[in-house]
């Protein structure tokens, strides 16, 4: 049979294409103008200095032409070589030739203007949305201009969208004139603005950079509280000898919200505060390629190995990495999902409520159309703004979401009911059925004991209806809150700083985020004295258990999603080697290498898991022998030396006393030759938060 | 309609940051994405997602674009990673998805039905061949063109296409 070119042609020609629903096509167009909007202004805030230019030039314009209308009428280009050419003559000239220069304001702009002139009246060209020059910024006078600019994009974007809002539907203008005079005036209007208003925002604008996009909204004082960010203090844990206390037992934790939360302050220029370092949130945020378990009926396997460690001779980590069963997409549960979303007055703040929006519009996009969601918000009170509905009507919720304002306290508490009280009122057993809680964690009426809450969440626990804590914010943000209840209520935390993270957590990582596929994992671990003298467990502070917690089916502990990646490490003091760091007791009898039969062994791992619909768990368990040792650092599988250079971080970062010798460099050094594939850069961004981190340590 | 003079333009401006420019830019391609991401994909909702991935992306990379090649040859080749990848995670590529069928003009002459097994014919075949067919006879581009997107030598355009032929008529035999 012949098949000819033209045939095919024809095929997919008479392929009738449905047209794309109208609302999906200006969501796509909103989002991606929205976060290009965001990334011009932090390339923006790369490019330092022409701040108070742009200030004093607004200032010109409204000191010399009080009036906007005369302004508007003076075509745009020669306003700012106008301006230019003002700047000049107050510096140089006087004010008959200033007139001369306004005459001849087109060759001043291409001859006699400093450098630092013409990079500032570029710069501001950049700003305006209708400049139509290619540009490049050169002046350099470093200030704090970050949350000025951003105050300035919120303007520019509503503007924007009250001009375009109508415009994208149809076919796209030419370049009229009505469009960019708008824009022009608004930049005029603006200008005088930020001149008058100069004051007032240069206070307070010493909190800089933000890490990747966050979403400005149009707001003209936002909230701002500093200092009141709460956490958990950290007690370090100690060195343990063997011979005393040969079993070590603990939770995992799959929570990654310490790690950006601590980006957020690098990207700040300060190093997080000790107690908001969990170094394993720090590891655990990476994922890590561990061998897959290969059925399901055992949700994973673990992976061990034994090896030098980089920061001391005398000792070696010990590994230990789990990685989960990842549901394949057909065999994925429906989703039924709340959300419960904190709109009291402390979210208004532009990383706040604006990023909490469109983060869930990335999660709703990304649910399946038989998923359903409801919305509940809580400020001074909470309510109900959206009965559960399914995803197939994205429109509705994705309305229900733009509607929504801050203002208000935070009845967080009755929230989390109401919140309860819907997915149980929708609840499914075949389906996920999740509460996703977003707040900066600053309950101030009703249930705003730590305690009462966690009881309240603990009740729940057995309703199967599993919890997300998202945070978002700085200032007054309660980490401790955020843990409190994402431990206590078969949940996992994630701290939102960007849209980047959004996207991390809630569309690539999805599946582990909102799919568990095993609770209650506990961890524990018998060292072999024979082998090992002392051991400290990095990490894991917030999440130690007794040793008869392990096989106690009642006591909680923490949630696998699936495909999430698990890691704990080990320090271990060989019995071999040096003498460690707490002295041979007198009296007591040195155990006898000789004598123990399984010598070879390392210690024994066991790990105790619960399926999710499940009230008894399951144990796995498995030597750690000599066998998974490696002699050379250089030898160890590459995922296991990036998971070492993250933990040596956190340990840096906290300042602990068992790292010497070993600091940021070694760091870099480490995670630069393992970054992998690193598909997604996130182990490129670590590379740079170290040495920020570096640099700010240095200061 | 936008002309290519003022579509260059229009690319400059929002190379340069203009956002209004770039919201044209965006507005004025979104439905060869959608249409594409529609053709590789075979579901509305899959074109309408791809369709927003593709431009999530254009305006965080747009940057990049280094007029190298032409800006629909660009936005090409992230449309066809995107659907690659979107394809991969609902693993649905192995099945037949197309929801709608061939609906044709009535004054064809010739088979109807034949052009609907084609489609799905052509559905089936493996995700390179595909994505080769959809742009050499659903978006019409040239051999050279497909190449650039596809990231690939012209003369392996041209050998997949002779193999995708070849499938194409066992499949439909």
């Amino acid at each position: 049979m012949k098949l000819s070119d033209n045939e095919l042609k024809k095929a997919f020609k008479r392929r009738e294409i449905p047209p794309p629903d109208k609302q999906r096509r200006d969501d796509a167009l909103r989002l991606a103008t929205e976060l290009f909007v965001q990334k011009k202004a932090m390339e923006k805030k790369k490019s330092k200095g022409f701040d108070f230019f742009r200030r004093l030039m607004g200032k010109v314009i409204h000191l010399l032409i009080p009036s906007k209308g005369d302004l508007v009428m003076i075509p745009k280009r020669y306003q700012y070589i106008l301006v230019a050419g003002i700047l000049l003559g107050v510096g140089y000239f006087t004010v008959p030739n200033l007139l001369m220069y306004q005459e001849q304001g087109k060759q001043a702009d291409l001859e006699v203007r400093p450098e630092q002139e013409i990079g500032s009246v570029d710069s501001v060209d950049r700003d305006v949305p209708s400049s139509s020059d290619q540009v490049t910024t050169r002046a350099n006078k470093p200030q704090a201009e970050a949350p000025l600019l951003q105050e300035q994009v919120a303007r520019v974007v509503e503007q924007r969208s009250r001009i375009t809002g109508d415009k994208l539907a149809s076919p796209p203008p030419a370049p009229g004139k009505s469009v960019s005079q708008n824009v022009t005036m608004s930049v005029a209007k603006r200008m005088s603005e930020v001149s008058g208003g100069m004051a007032r925002t240069r206070n307070g604008s010493e909190k800089g950079g933000m890490h990747g996009f966050v979403t400005p909204e149009p707001t003209e004082h936002y909230y701002k509280d500093e200092g009141r960010d709460q956490f958990e203090k950290i007690e370090r844990n100690k060195i343990k000898l063997v011979s005393e206390e040969p079993v070590s037992t603990f939770s995992i934790d799959v929570d990654t919200a310490s790690y950006s939360f601590m980006r957020r302050q690098l990207n700040n220029g300060v190093l997080p505060q000790k107690n908001a370092i969990r170094v394993e949130e720090l590891i655990n945020y990476f994922d890590y390629d561990y061998p897959l378990p290969d059925d399901k009926s055992r949700p994973f396997k673990p992976s061990v190995a034994v090896y030098p460690s980089p920061w001391s001779k005398n000792t070696k980590l010990l590994h230990i990495g789990i990685k989960g069963y990842d549901i394949a997409p057909t065999e994925k549960p429906r989703s039924n999902l709340v959300f419960l979303l904190d709109v009291s007055g402390s979210m208004n703040s532009p990383d706040k409520l604006p990023l909490l929006k469109n983060s869930f519009r990335l999660l709703v996009n990304s649910l399946s159309p038989e998923d359903t969601v409801a919305i509940a918000v809580y400020a001074g009170a909470a309510g109900t703004i959206l009965e559960p509905t399914v995803v197939k009507e994205k429109a509705k919720i994705l309305t229900a979401l733009d509607k929504l304002n801050a203002g208000g306290s935070t009845a967080g508490g009755e929230g989390i009911k109401l919140a309860y009280s819907l997915a149980k009122a929708n609840f499914s057993k075949e389906a996920v059925n999740r509460v996703i809680l977003a707040t900066d964690g600053d309950f101030n009426v009703g249930i705003t004991n730590r305690e009462e809450l966690k009881s309240y969440i603990e009740r729940q626990r057995d309703s199967g209806i599993f919890l997300s804590v998202l945070g978002f914010g700085q200032g007054n943000y309660n980490d401790a809150l955020m843990q409190t209840l994402a431990q206590n209520g078969n949940g996992n935390a994630a701290y939102i700083d960007s849209l980047s993270e959004a996207r991390k957590v809630l569309v690539e990582e999805a599946s582990s985020t909102l799919f568990t596929i095993a609770k209650d994992v506990k961890i524990q671990i018998e060292f072999n004295p024979a082998m090992v003298k002392e051991y400290r467990l990095i990490g894991y502070e917030t999440r130690l258990l007794n040793r008869e917690d392990f096989n106690n089916d009642q006591v909680d502990a923490g949630e696998v999603g699936s495909g999430n990646s698990v890691t704990a490490i080990y320090e271990i003091t060989p019995t071999s080697g040096e003498p460690g760091l707490i002295d041979n007791l007198r009296y007591a009898e040195t155990p006898d290498t000789k004598k123990v039969t399984k010598s070879a062994e390392y210690a024994f791992l066991k790990i105790r898991y619960k399926l999710p619909d499940s009230d008894t768990s399951t144990l796995i368990a498995t030597p750690i022998d000599q066998d998974s040792e490696f002699k050379e650092f250089a030898a160890v599988p590459v995922e296991m030396r990036f998971a070492t250079a993250v933990a040596g971080f956190g340990q840096v970062l906290r300042a602990d006393p068992f790292i010497q010798n070993f600091g940021y460099e070694q760091i870099i050094d480490i995670s630069k030759q393992v970054k992998g594939s690193d598909e997604f850069g996130y182990r490129a961004e670590f590379i740079n938060l170290v040495r920020l981190a570096q640099s700010a340590t240095d200061m | 309609m936008i002309d290519s003079q003022t579509h260059a333009n229009i690319l400059k401006r929002a190379l340069a940051g203009d956002v209004q420019a770039f919201e044209k830019l965006v507005s004025h391609h979104y439905d060869m994405v959608y249409r594409c991401g529609y053709r590789l994909c075979g579901h509305r909702e899959d074109g309408e997602d791809v369709a927003q991935e593709v431009f999530i992306k254009v305006a965080d990379k747009l940057h990049l674009f280094n007029n190298k090649s032409s800006f629909s040859t660009w936005l090409y080749r992230i449309a066809v990673n995107t659907a690659r990848d979107y394809l991969r995670k609902k693993s649905r590529a192995a099945e037949v998805p197309y929801e709608n069928g061939v609906h044709g003009a009535q004054d064809i002459t010739d088979n109807p039905g034949r052009y609907d097994a084609l489609l799905k014919a052509v559905d089936k075949l493996s995700p390179k061949l595909r994505e080769t067919v959809v742009l050499v006879y659903g978006e019409e581009l040239g051999h050279k063109e497909a190449a650039e997107i596809l990231g690939c030598a012209e003369t392996t355009i041209s050998w997949r296409i002779f193999k995708a032929k070849r499938k194409l008529r066992d499949l439909l035999s």
